[in-house]
């Protein structure tokens, strides 16, 4: 049973890592944009819109029109970690501040060494907290690509279904939400560790004139 | 599509129901969330406390709420009172640091001239801080509400999903299209839903926005002087 | 306080200017900026900022001063006309090169979160391509001309108060010795107390840099006291005046100029005038720590309490004691010598010498008699008496 279990959570993790990874490919590229240049908000609006948009819908019709596989879940799973991930990496590339990229700009920075010197190094809580945020969500939608035929903790919640075993159904409701608690744990751990000087030291925003 | 077009009533039923299986415990979420954030602002232990606790429930995924809720009350799993109560728990966590992040938006000294005037803790709450947490408040209910409109399709894996249900019957039987039906129908009620408290939002923070021009001109009066 | 005649050079003639290295002049051609909406920001602007001097850009807010100044290093572009520094025009040359040859500091200082002040400073130097350890070294030594506490070198922004932050700002718009400064009103975002110790950093630092400096406010009195020349900006980007401080004051171009520098124009004048008034000795007396003025000069019986240092610490008379008022140093303005005097209970001002002992007394009278010397035109005359504060 152990070595069920030790399958299934590595089965779970995989997806997730990998709609996780494949997301990222995507998503970090278009966060850098918008939140450097402060053009493509649309694109942004549109992304989050694809929040409501249903896992399990979005895999059945998938599978129906392209078969069982790894394709479907995955496909609808990135979909999903796509938005979060924008808004983490966006916002933390804005969060160096107005008035540091003005400065880095006035030293006579390039537009990508103000990217990579100045707002990437400040980006790095506010990009883990994406990460966060959409390895949570598909950690949680993953359990449902067990309703298409794959592995991972879904199994036991599917597989109980079935059968009215609902103790089996029950572990795995509790393994799944063990391990969502535990990645975001893991994760918010490495935000305060990556936060650039004695913990989340930030400047202000612009100062007010006086008078 | 066609499908959808020609069982118009079927999906029309499952539409008012996933409506109400969804608007419902975003209601319950925020009628719980408010009060207790007005409650536990000012008390660091218990707020702290209240605000984990709250972090660990909406990281556990809806679905295992779904299923763990009926062992831990007794319910039968399908009974969508389940369903109700997990995205009502669930929307009470998500809101109640949404309420507390809007609560401590409103400006300090604005409470404090409501106090010197002589409101009442209960009446200063209810008539100062909540009408100008507005603003935080309801761009964080407006994704609890979508959310929550899209995890109920979630729940037709245990037989209550509302439109969801077209999902399994759809999958079940080969049917594409079903599936898209469901789909645009679940696109259809989160677009209404988002819509709707935009509109309520937007209503009930006029004064933010006659603050624009106000500001501007007390500016434009500012430059004029030396 | 004084205007050093040094930094009151004639304008240097545009064309080809000091060579490269030693500060260039800044000219303004005609500039003009209008944006999309029709808002015209800068109109017609033509001006030249001498060569090593300070030019205070003055004015209310959104009348052009910063964004005449950010157009210096190109972060604004003209509508139409071209800005000149050193001689050439800046529309030729490449942003990024322009602005690495000139020292920018901001409002709010705009450093960096993510580094401590002395990694700030060195970011600027490495670009520049010099070493991590190289660029430290030099990031020190600027820190160190702004005196900044050392300990404070490897703390985060946001770890420093407003004043500290802005002098890690000024270090770092001054570490690679640019030829020209460009400061958006540096000192606005801190309190008054700080903001009066750093404009006084900045002109103990004139003294030692021989920058072309534009500094940008909105504080008439602070482009007064650190400014060779202002240049008055009024609402729809119209420079009114460009002079000197004391021409501004005593002969304002316009009624907008004169509103902007408001009241006490005559009183503040006189900051610009040198006190030259004759010291008197205190009479002989027996005690070198209680010194008195003269009979003639002082009305009752008062007598000056000078501490170890020999430093001026209270009048002691009949009635009880007063504490010093305004202690008037050598080389000192005829507002300061004038404010002495009427600071004083007894009567005589007092004049220190550079260490803040006690030098002499200060005659109500002569003081009178020198302000109806100075003529509203501004002039005054050279200094004569050898006993002269």
């Amino acid at each position: 049973m152990i070595a069920l279990i030790g399958t299934r959570l590595a089965e779970h993790l995989g997806y997730s890592a990998l709609a996780v990874a494949i997301a990222a490919l995507i998503a970090v590229p278009i966060g850098l944009f918008v939140g450097h240049t402060g053009r493509g908000m649309p694109l942004v609006a549109g992304a989050n819109a694809l929040r409501a948009l249903p896992s399990l819908g979005l895999m059945t019709l998938l599978v129906l029109l392209f078969g069982l596989g790894l394709m479907p879940p995955i496909v609808a799973l990135v979909i999903l970690a796509i938005p979060p991930l924008i808004a983490g990496v966006s916002s933390g590339i804005r969060s160096a501040g107005a008035s540091a990229v003005d400065a880095a700009r006035a030293m006579g920075m390039t537009e990508s060494q103000i990217l990579w010197r100045v707002e990437v190094p400040n980006a790095g809580p506010l990009i883990v907290s994406g990460f966060r945020g959409a390895a949570l969500q598909v950690i949680a939608t993953a359990t449902i690509a067990a309703y298409v035929n794959l592995g991972g903790l879904g199994r036991f919640v599917f597989d109980g279904l079935a059968v009215y075993d609902y103790g089996e159904v029950l572990l795995g409701a509790v393994l799944v939400a063990g391990l969502a608690v535990l990645v975001d744990g893991l994760l918010a751990l490495a935000a305060r560790l990556l936060a650039p000087g004695a913990g989340r030291a930030r400047l202000r925003g612009p100062v007010r004139a006086s008078a | 599509m066609r499908w959808g077009i020609q069982n118009i009533d079927i999906v029309a039923g499952l539409f008012a129901q996933h409506a109400l299986l969804a608007i419902l415990p975003t209601v319950i979420g925020l009628l719980l969330a408010v009060p207790l954030a007005a409650v536990l602002r000012g008390r660091r232990a218990a707020r702290t406390i209240a605000v984990v606790i709250a972090g660990i429930v909406f990281t556990i995924p809806s679905l295992a709420l779904f299923v763990v809720i009926p062992a831990v009350i007794g319910t039968a799993i399908l009974n969508p009172a389940n369903v109700v109560i997990a995205l009502s728990l669930y929307s009470l966590a998500l809101l109640l640091r949404t309420a507390l992040d809007a609560l401590d938006a409103v400006p300090r000294d604005v409470r404090e001239a409501a106090e010197a005037m002589g409101y009442g803790p209960l009446r200063r709450t209810l008539t100062v801080d909540l009408a100008l947490a507005v603003p935080v408040l309801l761009p964080g209910l407006r994704v609890v509400a979508v959310t929550n409109v899209s995890m109920v399709s979630v729940g037709a894996v245990i037989g209550v999903g509302g439109l969801g249900n077209l999902f399994t019957t759809g999958y079940q039987r080969s049917y594409p299209d079903q599936i898209i039906a469901g789909l645009i129908a679940i696109l259809v009620l989160a677009l209404v839903v988002d819509r709707v408290l935009a509109l309520i939002g937007w209503a009930l923070t006029r004064w933010a926005r006659a603050g624009d021009q106000s500001a501007a001109a007390a500016r434009g009066a500012k430059a004029a002087r030396t | 306080m004084a205007s050093s005649a040094s930094s009151q050079q004639p304008t240097a003639a545009s064309g080809t200017d000091a060579p490269a290295g030693s500060a260039p002049s800044i000219v303004f051609e005609q500039v003009t900026k209008t944006y999309p909406d029709g808002t015209t920001a800068i109109d017609d602007l033509s001006l030249e900022v001498p060569a090593g001097s300070l030019t205070a850009f003055v004015g209310p807010s959104g009348c052009g001063k910063t964004t005449s100044m950010r157009m210096i290093n190109r972060m604004v572009t003209p509508t139409s006309g071209r800005i000149l520094v050193g001689g050439q025009d800046i529309a030729g040359q490449r942003p990024t090169a322009l602005r690495r040859s000139m020292g920018y500091v901001l409002q709010d200082a705009g450093l960096f979160p993510h580094l401590t002040a002395l990694d700030n400073v060195a970011a600027l130097l490495r670009l520049d391509g010099r070493s991590k350890d190289q660029a430290r070294e030099g990031a020190e030594a600027a820190l160190r001309l702004v005196r900044l506490y050392p300990e404070l070198d490897r703390r985060y922004p946001a770890q420093l108060s407003g004043g500290q932050q802005q002098r890690v700002g000024v270090a770092r718009a001054l570490a690679a010795d640019p030829p020209v400064l460009l400061m958006d009103e540096p000192f606005s975002a801190v309190d008054p107390v700080v903001r009066g110790e750093l404009q006084q950093e900045l002109i103990r630092l004139r003294g030692q840099l021989s920058q072309t400096i534009v500094f940008v406010t909105h504080d008439i009195d602070e482009a007064l006291l650190l400014g060779d020349r202002l240049a008055v900006f009024g609402p729809g980007g119209r420079l009114h005046q460009f002079a000197t401080g004391r021409e501004i004051l005593t002969n304002p171009a316009d009624a907008f100029v004169a509103e902007m520098v408001g009241r006490d124009r005559g009183f503040r004048a006189l900051g610009f005038e040198a006190a030259e008034v004759p010291v008197t000795p205190p009479l002989p007396g027996p005690d070198p720590a209680l010194v008195r003025p003269a009979a003639e000069v002082a009305g009752e019986d008062w007598a000056l309490r000078l501490d170890a240092e020999s430093k001026p610490v209270r009048w002691e008379g009949p009635a009880g004691s007063v504490i010093v008022g305004t202690l008037c140093h050598r080389g000192g303005d005829l507002r300061l010598a004038l404010d002495s005097v009427l600071s004083s209970p007894a009567g005589p001002g007092i004049a220190v010498d550079e260490a803040g002992a006690f030098a002499g007394f200060i005659d109500r009278t002569a003081v009178l008699a020198r302000i109806d010397t100075t003529t509203p035109a501004g002039g005054g005359r050279p200094g004569a008496a050898d006993t002269e504060v």
